[in-house]
């Protein structure tokens, strides 16, 4: 096969101009040409005719999966968290405005407590630690001046014998 | 063609215009029903080239979502399914060139090696007609294995498709001098592969 030899091929499927087909004509013979010609169209037939497609398998899903693919209102969630996103997402809104108010109610509650609860009850109370004449013996006193009490808490001794001094 | 067809024709291209249009805002339902219009011709025009049920699926599937996405360049003094079809042939070349890339398979290794190289080898003798066929069929799928995407991709849209000069020079984005040269190999190629089944 030459390297000039395609224009034989514009030649039988007729798309040379005049001048072109003349030439062509003139350097190949009616003879070859036309047998070049015959043979091209029995390979076209035997492609045509062993060349039949098979209907396309899953049309609906084939346009589905396009549909999926380019708009984002259609699209599955991608993953498990989005999945349960997708469930929780309703359930959230439902609940979105109470949870806040909730929320709302013990940050106030959580205010009140240590605002007035916890700096009453600091306001007349003292904690003292002191260590006793022994170092393995550790005592903690609790004092509340308002009611008048004091606890007393020892660690490091079984018992205090009744003539033990305090300092 | 007669007044009636002239008339469904231009309301069928008036409906693909207003398609095109609503596509072209974004309208995904639009482009549903074009896919739907135009999906079983283009999944056989890519079957044809690339000769695999599954992969004209996948290669169909990337050329609509190509044409999604270049649809805003999209004009409509060309038809849409010509549009289309340049896109597909496109996809279509590109997947023979990615295949070719790829390592081939062990299975694909001993087919060629059953092939030996070039020659196609002695037609089987027929046990019946049904197998006769399945043989050429199988024959053909070999030789057209043996050209290059380019090559298999313009003579499919010659002899089978049945596009003139012009219309694969648009589809393949090349000279019509090009189209010629690539269908005069492919000829002069499957002819001597196949010389024996089409001298019959």
């Amino acid at each position: 096969m030459n390297e000039n030899d395609d224009i034989i091929s514009g030649w039988i499927d007729d798309t040379l101009d005049d001048a072109q087909r003349r030439n062509v004509e003139k350097t190949w013979g009616d003879t070859t040409l036309e047998k070049e010609k015959s043979s091209a169209r029995r390979l076209a037939a035997l492609l045509r005719e062993f060349s039949s497609a098979p209907p396309m398998p899953s049309p609906e899903f084939f346009n589905s999966r396009i549909l999926e693919e380019i708009d984002p209102a259609v699209r599955p969630p991608q993953s498990v968290t989005e999945s349960v996103r997708a469930v929780l997402d309703p359930v959230w809104q439902v609940f979105r405005s109470r949870a806040v108010w909730g929320v709302a109610c013990l940050l106030l509650a959580a205010a009140l407590y240590t605002g007035w609860i916890a700096e009453e009850t600091a306001a007349g109370s003292m904690a003292v630690s002191a260590e006793a004449t022994s170092p393995e013996i550790f005592v903690h006193a609790f004092l509340d001046d308002n009611d008048r009490f004091a606890v007393l808490w020892v660690d490091g001794w079984e018992y205090i014998s009744a003539d033990h001094p305090i300092q | 063609m007669n007044a009636g067809t002239d008339i469904a024709a231009s309301a069928s291209e008036a409906d693909e215009n207003q398609l095109v249009a609503r596509c072209q805002q974004g309208d995904t339902t639009a482009f549903d029903q074009l896919v739907t219009r135009y999906r079983q011709r283009a999944f056989a025009m890519v079957y044809q080239i690339v000769r695999n049920e599954q992969d004209a699926w996948d290669v169909a599937q990337e050329g609509f979502l190509k044409a999604w996405k270049a649809m805003p360049r999209f004009k409509t003094d060309a038809t849409f399914f010509t549009w289309l079809y340049r896109i597909m042939t496109n996809a279509a070349i590109d997947w023979l060139r990615r295949k070719a890339n790829r390592p081939t398979s062990e299975y694909e290794d001993g087919i060629a090696a059953e092939e030996g190289g070039d020659s196609l080898g002695p037609p089987v003798p027929p046990p019946d007609l049904e197998l006769h066929r399945a043989e050429i069929g199988r024959r053909i799928e070999v030789a057209m294995g043996k050209l290059s995407p380019e090559h298999r991709a313009a003579i499919t849209l010659k002899e089978i498709e049945g596009l003139s000069y012009a219309e694969i020079a648009e589809s393949m984005d090349c000279s019509i001098g090009t189209v010629m040269s690539r269908i005069h190999y492919a000829r002069k190629h499957l002819q001597s592969l196949l010389s024996d089944l089409h001298h019959e």
